[in-house]
């Protein structure tokens, strides 16, 4: 089981949920692969890629077979792809290993520049997974079936979340600082995300990107940088990589992605 | 734990058994010998791993950000089978036999990097073993 790697460009998204029917990422992906193809970079596909709960397989290969045939084209051009397991794809934990394709590892240790950045889906520290693994699995695939007959059920679902974040943010923004860069630093821990990132950065590394929450962000701790990928399932967010520098960015369907919503700034 | 080098910083130990060490340049963290339940990740900076043999000393390995030494002593309760010494300023975090249960509880990741750890010293030393042995003689050569 491989979980080192080393790139000095890196492209990371998330929480694609190809197959899913409140995914419209396959159109999107298509075309920031083809982009990617001309920036040299490598792509690390940070879990939930493709969505194996809340799929039929006929949309699983309608999604999925035109973004491989991307990913492919990459790699014939020497690249390397890498994918790491969520827990909508979590079965894929039975084949960890080397895939002809890409590199399935359950997190990533990267060495880019003079930096180590732990690359990890973040399902392991979202308090409902954790304390009830089962019933988070039932709730997921019942959520399926919503999602197939109303596929804006993820609208409710992503509102909700977007309070809930909201009323998190205003939390922390209370209790932490703002710099010149509008990172935020914080002494209070927010979220169990941030506490989990917190944790993992104290052993030597200088950021965390995990996805899962489908919500883009950059935040400097006291021990170092949390960076979420967001989502495919309806946005077009990603983490850049170069030489350890990271900078969450946002396609917008055309050659050339927006400006970074933060930049890499350790406390 | 009070550090052979004496001018060791250290922060108060957390609730979660661990703690955070700031050992100066040639300072030793830990010696060959001593009895100590910790282990240590290296934050910053670089730690040399080295063993006394009768002729000298000798440098088994140079860690790293990210590495981790001292868990023979925290996980089979023996003295230090060897000596580490900070190369430059460098910046621990320490963990007690308590706090690695707690952090493997809180980021589970560890367990498996452990063992990823673990797996590739064990790989190493056998390797060193087998090229210690003599090539096995041809019956009747």
């Amino acid at each position: 089981m491989n979980i080192e790697a080393a790139e000095e460009q890196l492209v990371v998204v998330s929480d694609l949920h190809l197959g899913n029917p409140a995914s419209s990422a396959r159109t999107r992906l298509v075309g920031f692969l083809d982009h990617i193809r001309d920036t040299g970079a490598s792509v690390c596909i940070n879990g939930d890629g493709f969505d194996m709960l809340q799929t039929s397989f006929s949309r699983l290969t309608a999604d999925a077979i035109p973004v491989l045939n991307r990913l492919k084209a990459l790699q014939a051009d020497g690249r390397n792809i890498y994918y790491v397991v969520g827990n909508h794809d979590i079965v894929l934990e039975h084949f960890l290993e080397e895939w002809s394709l890409c590199r399935l590892s359950p997190f990533l240790n990267l060495r880019s520049g003079d930096r180590r950045i732990r690359i990890e889906h973040g399902h392991l520290y979202d308090p409902f997974f954790a304390q009830s693994p089962k019933l988070y699995g039932i709730a997921t695939r019942l959520a399926r079936y919503a999602l197939f007959a109303v596929p804006d059920t993820y609208k409710l679902w992503a509102n909700a979340q977007r309070r809930l974040q909201d009323a998190r943010r205003r939390r922390v923004a209370r209790a932490g600082t703002a710099d010149d860069n509008g990172h935020r630093h914080i002494s209070f821990l927010g979220s169990p995300y941030h506490e989990a990132a917190s944790m993992i950065l104290r052993r030597g590394f200088d950021a965390v990107v995990f996805g899962h929450t489908h919500s883009a962000e950059m935040v400097t701790l006291p021990e170092g940088v949390y960076v979420n990928s967001g989502n495919w399932l309806s946005g077009a967010t990603y983490v850049e990589i170069t030489k350890g520098e990271l900078v969450v960015r946002t396609w917008e369907g055309t050659s050339a992605s927006s400006s970074s919503t933060s930049l890499y700034d350790k406390p | 734990m009070k550090p052979p080098g004496g001018r060791a910083k250290q922060a108060g130990r957390r609730a979660t058994g661990e703690a955070e060490l700031v050992v100066a340049d040639g300072d030793d963290i830990v010696r060959e010998g001593d009895v100590g339940h910790d282990m240590f990740i290296v934050q910053s900076g670089q730690v040399r791993i080295s063993k006394r043999k009768p002729h000298g000393e000798v440098v088994l390995a140079t860690l790293d950000k990210g590495d981790f030494f001292g868990e023979m002593s925290l996980l089979e309760s023996l003295p230090r089978e060897a000596t580490a010494r900070a190369v430059g300023e460098t910046r621990l975090l320490v963990l007690s036999q308590g706090g690695l249960l707690f952090r493997l509880r809180r980021d589970p990741t560890f367990a498996l990097e452990m063992l990823n750890h673990l797996s590739s010293r064990l790989r190493t030393a056998q390797a060193r073993l087998i090229a210690l042995e003599p090539d096995e003689q041809e019956p009747g050569a």
